[in-house]
């Protein structure tokens, strides 16, 4: 299922909080007949595979729905998952979208992403390179 | 290794940076700067709390750890001070870009009212119990 431009942004991942709380709840769950993208999570949070395709899925949809998100790239390091993601220049609003999405996705995926706001002003996407957490 | 500190140095230190960030903000030219101990700041009130309330462990990085300790204080944030996660996170951003690009205080010249807000939510923090 695609989604709409939306402000509710809580929506996927009460899904998917509501989906592992059931999933978890249940011994020795069978995930063959669910649809990819909750079968993609349901491995991820079970049998701890890596993460990156489920950020892609869940994380870039939240991100898409922000208007002002010109772009974003994901950059698998190791067991991580490096998220940059690109806006024209600093916007209160836009940021506080962001940080809340990204709220929600620390909740569910603690330790293995890092992420980045870049303000790319007159420069593009490509032209930025990743700098020191620190 | 980081020496050991206790409440009240965080303290002194974050009313010392706030101080700094506070004269820089009433300046033309140092939005950039003002950014940066604006953030430094913020950093030293959430070390305080975290000494404060026998925390302070978890903002330590172990042997081995492959998380920054950026990382740490983030997730610390997130769980104990939530609703200074946003704010947090907005200053962390601005103050590295203020740090690692050349070109970034040239940029945000003209977004005065953005860096003006930006130094007013940063306040914010003094409200965190100590």
């Amino acid at each position: 299922m695609k989604m709409q431009a939306s402000a509710d942004i809580s929506f996927p991942l009460v899904a998917i909080r509501t989906f592992f709380d059931r999933v978890s709840s249940i011994p020795n769950t069978i995930f063959d007949n669910l649809s990819k993208q909750i079968s993609i999570l349901g491995m991820f949070l079970s049998l701890d595979i890596d993460p990156t395709e489920l950020l892609k899925d869940v994380f870039s949809r939240e991100l898409n729905s922000i208007p002002k998100v010109v772009d974003f790239q994901v950059v698998k390091r190791g067991r991580k998952a490096n998220f940059f993601v690109f806006v024209k220049e600093p916007d209160w609003e836009t940021e506080e979208q962001i940080y809340t999405a990204y709220s929600y996705l620390l909740d569910l995926l603690p330790d293995t992403i890092d992420f980045e706001v870049i303000e790319l002003f007159d420069r593009k996407p490509e032209d930025m390179i990743s700098t020191p957490m620190e | 290794m980081y020496p050991r500190h206790i409440t009240e140095d965080h303290i002194k230190k974050s009313e010392h940076d706030c101080s700094l960030a506070q004269s820089l903000s009433e300046g033309q030219d140092f939005y950039d700067w003002t950014i940066i101990c604006a953030f430094h700041f913020a950093l030293h009130r959430i070390e305080a709390y975290a000494h404060k309330t026998g925390k302070e462990s978890q903002l330590q990085p172990n042997v081995g750890d492959r998380e920054s300790i950026h990382r740490k204080r983030e997730r610390f944030v997130k769980q104990y001070l939530s609703e200074y996660f946003a704010i947090y996170e907005r200053l962390f951003e601005k103050s590295r870009q203020s740090r690692y690009d050349p070109t970034y205080y040239e940029k945000i010249r003209n977004l005065r009212d953005y860096h003006k807000r930006l130094f007013q939510e940063a306040m914010k923090l003094k409200n965190i119990p100590l």
